[in-house]
């Protein structure tokens, strides 16, 4: 095993034989799960809307010696998911693992009075039209298996946020889909679980620059004194909650962000 | 003080709060997909209105696809939209819309949920997501606009004051609820009575952010 394997997939291949697709898994949180569940034995669909960004970090996976492939995929778009999910599963054989982790861009921080009009549809449609169609293409290949599905929501999406008021409420929309559909599925086996990461990712870096007081902020509020690595932080928890280890878990919000939010 | 009140939603809980709430009370109840920033403005604006300015807003605005119990490979995306997505940007426009008003009589945001959202329930997906997204963006404008010395809070209410009878029940059953520990519901009159009394500053003037569960006793969790 690479190092990176090693740390991205501490308790080895467990998803051996396993088929994984990750929206917005281009770079970030989603590009740290993917390459997690890849390092754990998963052939990965890696689903973005751009190739520009969703290829290389399939090759990423491969140049590593995992199995990774690539699919355009708008994930505010019913076509372009069910293709997404089709195409996965005529790839690899099924499908055992949806991870929905896309995101719309959350514009400038401020009260929701300030959010610029046209940036909350979109936020709307890649949070939870998005997490309703991957479930909705998903689940007659998830009972087969049975499978698993997880949303990537937020600590905001618990405690809300001042300054990204739309995120916050879109993230919170998944939750009550993600408990929900435990409760709909859980008779077919499939389960449904949420993170809520807090991690260095290029959106992260980008929000730091425009204010650089916030990682001092963010760390200090972290018990753990650090930010989490998306590949080696995140990414494992992804890995945890497809595997048999949690069989028993569905409906729940795992918050990976070091200890900053104790609230639940 | 004789409070203005806007409450958004139309059947109930919107009209039966709307008839319980003291002051001058005006009750809207818009297709979803028709809010927009202006529609606070413009009902403020409307010949013959009640209400001069805002000291509550109750937004309760829920459309028939959000109450209609459905499984989700049953679902289109039409559906889903008319269910989650719409009512969710509605509300966002309407305390975009608000702000202003509250702002200046510092007044308050009610947001009524129902219990499906905290708890889960199979087959209304679209309806308990809706729910907790409007309870989380009641607690982003308590932080957010405290400092204009508006507040909001969520109110969490048994799914029976949301759903049909027929479709209550079985709501009940895949929710998995307890019987309500006080032996009854809360009375609508009780609830609009607790909506009043955070909108009064002089009793919950220091409160914020609340997420208060409504529902006898039902739930009991986070």
């Amino acid at each position: 095993m690479t190092e990176m394997a090693t740390v991205a997939a501490p308790w080895g291949r467990v998803l051996e034989g396993q088929v994984a697709m990750v929206t917005g898994a281009g770079q970030g949180v989603g590009a740290g799960i993917a390459a997690a569940l890849a390092a754990a034995g998963a052939a990965v669909v890696v689903a973005t809307r751009r190739a520009a960004n969703g290829e290389p970090a399939a090759e990423a996976i491969r140049a590593a010696g995992h199995t990774a492939a690539f699919v355009r995929c708008d994930v505010t778009e019913a076509v372009d998911v069910q293709a997404a999910v089709t195409e996965a599963v005529q790839r690899f054989g099924g499908l055992d693992i949806m991870v929905h982790n896309a995101v719309a861009p959350a514009g400038r921080p401020g009260g929701v009075q300030y959010t610029r009009s046209d940036m909350i549809r979109p936020q709307i449609a890649t949070a939870t039209t998005a997490s309703f169609l991957c479930a909705r293409a998903s689940l007659v290949h998830l009972r087969q298996r049975p499978g698993t599905l997880i949303l990537l929501t937020s600590p905001a999406g618990v405690e809300g946020s001042a300054n990204l008021p739309i995120y916050a409420t879109v993230k919170a929309t998944q939750r009550g889909i993600v408990k929900s559909l435990a409760r709909e599925w859980g008779p077919l086996g499939v389960r449904v679980n949420a993170i809520a990461p807090v991690a260095r990712t290029p959106a992260m870096d980008a929000a730091v620059a425009a204010n650089p007081s916030l990682e001092t902020r963010l760390v200090a509020r972290t018990p753990l004194g650090r930010l989490g690595d998306a590949t080696a932080d995140i990414g494992p928890v992804a890995v945890f909650l497809a595997s048999a280890g949690a069989r028993y878990i569905t409906g729940q919000t795992i918050v990976a962000d070091g200890g900053g939010f104790l609230g639940l | 003080m004789t409070r203005d009140v806007l409450v958004v939603g139309g059947g109930d809980p919107a009209a039966a709060l709307a008839s319980e709430l003291p002051g001058n009370v005006v009750q809207v109840a818009p297709e979803a997909e028709e809010v927009d920033d202006g529609f606070v403005d413009g009902l403020l604006r409307a010949d013959g209105t009640k209400v001069d300015g805002l000291d509550l807003v109750v937004h309760a605005l829920y459309p028939e696809q959000s109450r209609t119990p459905a499984p989700v490979e049953e679902m289109t995306a039409d559906d889903w939209t008319a269910a989650c997505d719409d009512p969710l940007e509605a509300a966002i426009r309407v305390a975009r819309g608000a702000h202003r008003h509250l702002a200046d009589r510092h007044g308050t945001m009610v947001v009524c949920v129902p219990l499906v959202g905290a708890a889960g329930a199979a087959n209304l997906v679209a309806l308990a997501g809706l729910a907790e997204g409007l309870r989380v963006l009641a607690r982003s404008l308590a932080r957010s606009w405290g400092s204009d010395q508006i507040r909001a809070h969520a109110v969490t209410l048994h799914p029976s004051l949301f759903l049909a009878p027929e479709h209550a029940a079985a709501a009940l059953e895949a929710t998995a609820l307890h019987d309500p520990a006080l032996g009854r519901l809360p009375s609508v009159a009780e609830i609009a009575a607790v909506i009043d009394a955070l909108a009064d500053g002089r009793t919950t003037a220091g409160l914020t952010g609340a997420s208060l569960v409504m529902d006898g006793g039902t739930w009991m969790a986070g």
